[in-house]
């Protein structure tokens, strides 16, 4: 089954274009890593999947709808979830309200339920509260439930992150370099975390023997465009791939 | 917060109006008149703690939707016999969409143009309230307004009146506090932290930063029908930008992040400003004028650069820091959500 | 025509000096990010410095030059005892800490010098100058002339002096020019000077038409402003231009329309640009940003 399929996908800043005639297929199963040198377009490549950002030309085809120029929240509700290369957290709420954004995606209580603390208010809260609890743990992020996000050593706040972007129960997961920064055992942790979370993945990340150990499938891009795509095997081969990034990689 | 000690608080809150009417005996520039502009003032800025402190929209446009609340009031109950509390709901529903039209104007624009296009939105109210004589009753203002009435209840004396608007400011800290603590409350928070993050974990962020300037300007709206009502005259000078500064200063002292912020604020600058309204003469000579400003303006700019949550927000900060030992401010990993720079990815 | 020109003579007037109450947001916009909502306090500072004085007996130069120095000097020690302590806090708090800084200035102002409005006469006596039908009172050919040398002035130390180029660069790249070792710091404080300067003259040269009082500050600011937006708030030329178009809208407003109404018809234009076109209505790119 087809879970996100682009089409001529094309984002243009002036002269820069950022992302270059995409066109992409993701199954719904499996972990998929976006790869490129700095500047290839990766960041841009999920603003337009997530409707951050509206495309110059082409479409995206989510779970069988078109969203293309689609606003975040509803591609979100639909089921697709990402975190930031630069933490975007919710810096001032404690953890647990962090996580519970995300889960509130699917709730339904507006500003009334809760101004009158509506039983209909309880329900979603408990709900929500319920859902954030389950992720928290499975992190391992108990314990640091109450404390303002912001409080948090940087590993951790990466991991609330992923933590709000689970909560909104997502269909695909697009993680923008969640391993950036992380020492290597917080690293191999979050790479098992995202193995064991078992939802579909887009990911970014430029520890090329993560990638390979990790991926089930890479995708390359280089000056926007898709340069290659295929198993990691596949794409350790290729020679162009070698030229463009992981040659450049080996020799620094 | 356990909650006895959340108990504890709010029956300090409920009685800090009727100890407040106590003092007002004692101290010589404490009124109970001035009690009742001071509950006004503190429940208006409980709505512009939650469009500014929660959901991150500056506005400095607040009085507009105090001025609709008032006039909707006065032109009803004085033009056309209207019960004063029906008038107050339709000052409420007039107020309401009045800001739901600007939000969905403004949303677009943040930071300096929304604060400006706030002020210039005030400006154009209180100009055309000036301006259209025939329904405002001009610069020259509009009097006759009844005093206000529940059933066969009036709030004819100030005592009466200040009781009245304490309840109301203690109910609508109350709702402040529910909606804070709600999901539709996280998702403001969430939108005045990070609009992209909001919107990636479906937050609908149009709606949030619309939605939470109607109910910030419901409370506006309240607060000037009981303003209409207590003075019973109404003119455009009380709802010019000066006023929408006030609310501002007193929002931003108490605590913008804090649902108390705005009662908290509400006193302590009336407290200072009446005092100072003593102690100035007696230092300079012949002082006249409004020139209490000077306090606003210092106390604002110590507040802002010395403890920048505000009073009420300062305290709760101190009291949670307390549980972790040693509390102390956050490693500055990440910047304060609100001091970030859009990142490069999402600047426009 | 004679009305029609009569409006466009008044509306440059007023424009004129909008024009240079928007070269000072511009200028310090630029520099440090900030819309210093204080910049009309300044104006009022230098005004009122200029008529105590002249009220002394002092010459007119010499309290064109005290309005100028009391202004910036207010306008850097704010700079440095407000501002700079705040860099690096959200808009909001920028934006509140002007407005606490513009508040201040007003109630001091107010217990120095009181409610009462002040003034001197036109720096030349005599009738109006007659201009095709149009009369054009003495004080607005000075205002002219005044508005003309600042502006070239400006244009000079922006292209032509080291500390305008490096202002330039600061405004333009602040990571380049720090690493070109402009200092952010210095350069912050030099906009709030010139800025601020710029705001005492303009007060002291438009006492006569408007007269000094304490509370003048703010509907010059917001006018200024709005002249600033109208202009893309990038460059001080483009602030001049928008200047001039208010200034001649909000006449003829006035005088068309309805004088009661020309505040409310000059914030609605400052709301609808907002609102529609931040970027500005005025896209000129003859003076480089500052
Ligand atoms: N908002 C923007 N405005 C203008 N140019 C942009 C914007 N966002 C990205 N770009 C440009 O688009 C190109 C791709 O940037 P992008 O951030 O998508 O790359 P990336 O692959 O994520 O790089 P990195 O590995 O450094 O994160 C770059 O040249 C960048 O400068
Ligand atoms: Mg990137």
């Amino acid at each position: 089954m087809t879970l996100l399929r682009t089409v001529g996908l094309t984002k243009r800043f002036g002269g820069v274009t950022a992302v270059d005639d995409l066109s992409i297929e993701l199954g719904d199963v499996g972990i998929t890593a976006l790869i490129g040198p700095n500047g290839a377009g990766k960041t841009t490549a999920f603003n337009l999947l997530c409707g951050v950002l509206p495309p110059s030309s082409g479409t995206v085809e989510f779970r069988g709808r078109d969203v293309t120029g689609q606003p975040p929240h509803r591609i979100a509700v639909l089921g697709m979830a990402r975190t930031f290369q630069n933490l975007e957290l919710f810096g001032d709420m404690s953890v647990r309200d962090n996580v519970m954004v995300g889960a509130g995606a699917h709730l339904r209580g507006g500003i009334v339920s809760a101004a009158l603390r509506l039983p209909r208010h309880r329900s979603d809260e408990r709900a929500a509260r319920e859902r954030s609890d389950a992720v928290l743990e499975r992190l391992g992020l108990g314990d640091v439930a109450d404390r303002p996000a912001s409080d948090l050593p940087y590993g951790l706040q990466r991991r609330v992150e992923l933590a709000r972007a689970l909560a909104t129960d997502p269909a695909l997961l697009l993680l923008d370099e969640p391993m950036a920064g992380l020492s290597g055992g917080e690293a191999a942790e979050v790479a098992g975390a995202v193995r064991a979370i078992g939802v579909p993945t887009l990911i970014v990340e430029h520890h090329v023997e993560t990638v390979m150990a990790l991926s089930d499938r890479v995708l390359v891009l280089n000056f926007g465009r898709l340069l290659a795509d295929g198993t990691p095997a596949e794409v350790r081969a290729d020679p162009a791939v070698v030229e463009a990034y992981l040659g450049a990689e080996d020799a620094a | 917060m356990s909650w006895p000690w959340r108990l504890a608080g709010w029956a300090l809150f409920v009685l800090a109006g009727p100890a407040l009417l106590a003092l007002a005996g004692q101290v010589p520039f404490l009124t109970s008149g001035r009690l009742v502009f001071l509950a006004i003032t503190a429940l208006a800025a409980v709505g512009l703690c939650l469009i500014m402190g929660f959901a991150g929209q500056v506005s400095l446009g607040h009085a507009a939707f105090y001025a609709v609340g008032a006039y909707a009031s006065g032109i009803l109950t004085a033009g056309y016999g209207v019960p004063p509390i029906v008038a107050l709901l339709a000052g409420m529903v007039l107020a309401g969409a009045a800001a739901a039209g600007v939000a969905r104007a403004v949303f677009r624009v943040s930071g300096h143009f929304l604060a400006m296009a706030t002020l210039a939105f005030g400006l154009i109210l209180y100009y055309s309230l000036g301006h259209f004589r025939t329904v405002t009753g001009g610069n020259a203002g509009r009097g006759g307004i009844p005093k206000l009435a529940i059933g066969s209840w009036e709030a004819t004396t100030d005592t009466r009146m200040f009781l009245l608007c304490w309840a109301l400011v203690v109910l609508g800290v109350l709702v402040a506090r529910n909606v804070v603590d709600s999901r539709t409350g996280r998702a403001l928070r969430a939108t005045g932290a990070s609009e992209v993050a909001a919107g990636c974990c479906g937050v609908n962020v149009v709606r949030a930063k619309v939605g939470v300037f109607v109910l910030g300007a419901l409370y506006a709206a309240v607060a000037g029908s009981l303003y209409a009502h207590y003075v019973t005259y109404i003119a455009p000078e009380e709802f010019g930008l000066l006023k929408s500064i006030q609310f501002l200063v007193v929002a931003t002292v108490g605590g913008l992040t804090s649902v108390w912020g705005g009662p908290v604020g509400a006193v302590v600058l009336v407290l200072l400003t009446e005092a100072s309204r003593e102690a100035i003469p007696l230092f300079v000579e012949g002082a006249t004028g409004p020139y209490e400003l000077t306090i606003y303006g210092l106390v604002l700019v110590v507040v802002l650069l010395l403890f920048n949550r505000g009073i009420a927000g300062g305290i709760a900060h101190a009291w949670r820091a307390r549980g972790r030992g040693g509390g102390g401010d956050p490693e500055p990993l990440a910047e304060d959500a609100t001091g970030r720079p859009v990142p490069r990815e999402v600047a426009p | 025509m004679a009305e029609l020109l009569q409006s466009l003579v008044t509306g440059l007037t007023l424009g004129a000096m909008y024009a240079m109450v928007g070269v000072g947001f511009v200028l310090i916009y630029n520099v440090t990010g900030i819309i210093n909502f204080a910049q009309g306090e300044y104006l009022m500072l230098g005004a009122m410095t200029a008529v105590t004085l002249v009220a002394a007996g002092v010459g007119l130069p010499l309290a064109f030059l005290a309005a100028v120095g009391v202004a910036a000097a207010v306008g850097g020690v704010v700079e440095r005892v407000a501002i700079r302590p705040a860099r690096g806090a959200s808009i909001e708090t920028l934006i509140l800490i002007t407005i606490g800084v513009s508040i201040t200035l007003n109630g001091v102002a107010l217990l120095v010098w009181g409610v009462n409005p002040r003034r001197y006469g036109p720096f030349t006596a005599g009738p109006p100058v007659e201009l095709a039908g149009a009369a054009l009172s003495r004080q607005s050919v000075w205002v002219f002339a005044f508005t003309a040398l600042v502006a070239g002035a400006l244009w000079w130390f922006l292209e032509r002096t080291t500390s305008g180029k490096a202002m330039r660069a600061c405004a333009m790249n602040p990571e380049a020019a720090m690493l070109q070792g402009i200092s952010s710091s210095r350069m912050s404080l030099y906009a709030f000077l010139l800025a601020t300067g710029i705001a005492g003259a303009t007060g002291m040269v438009l006492v006569p038409i408007t007269s000094a009082s304490y509370n003048m500050g703010l509907p010059l600011a917001l006018r200024g402003f709005t002249a600033a937006v109208i202009g893309g708030l990038v460059s001080p030329l483009g602030a001049i231009a928008g200047g001039l178009l208010l200034g001649v809208a909000e006449a003829s407003a006035a005088r068309f329309v309805s004088s009661g109404l020309k505040d409310a018809i000059a914030f609605a234009v400052l709301f609808a640009v907002l609102v529609l076109r931040p970027q500005g209505l005025l896209r000129l790119r003859l003076a480089s940003r500052v």
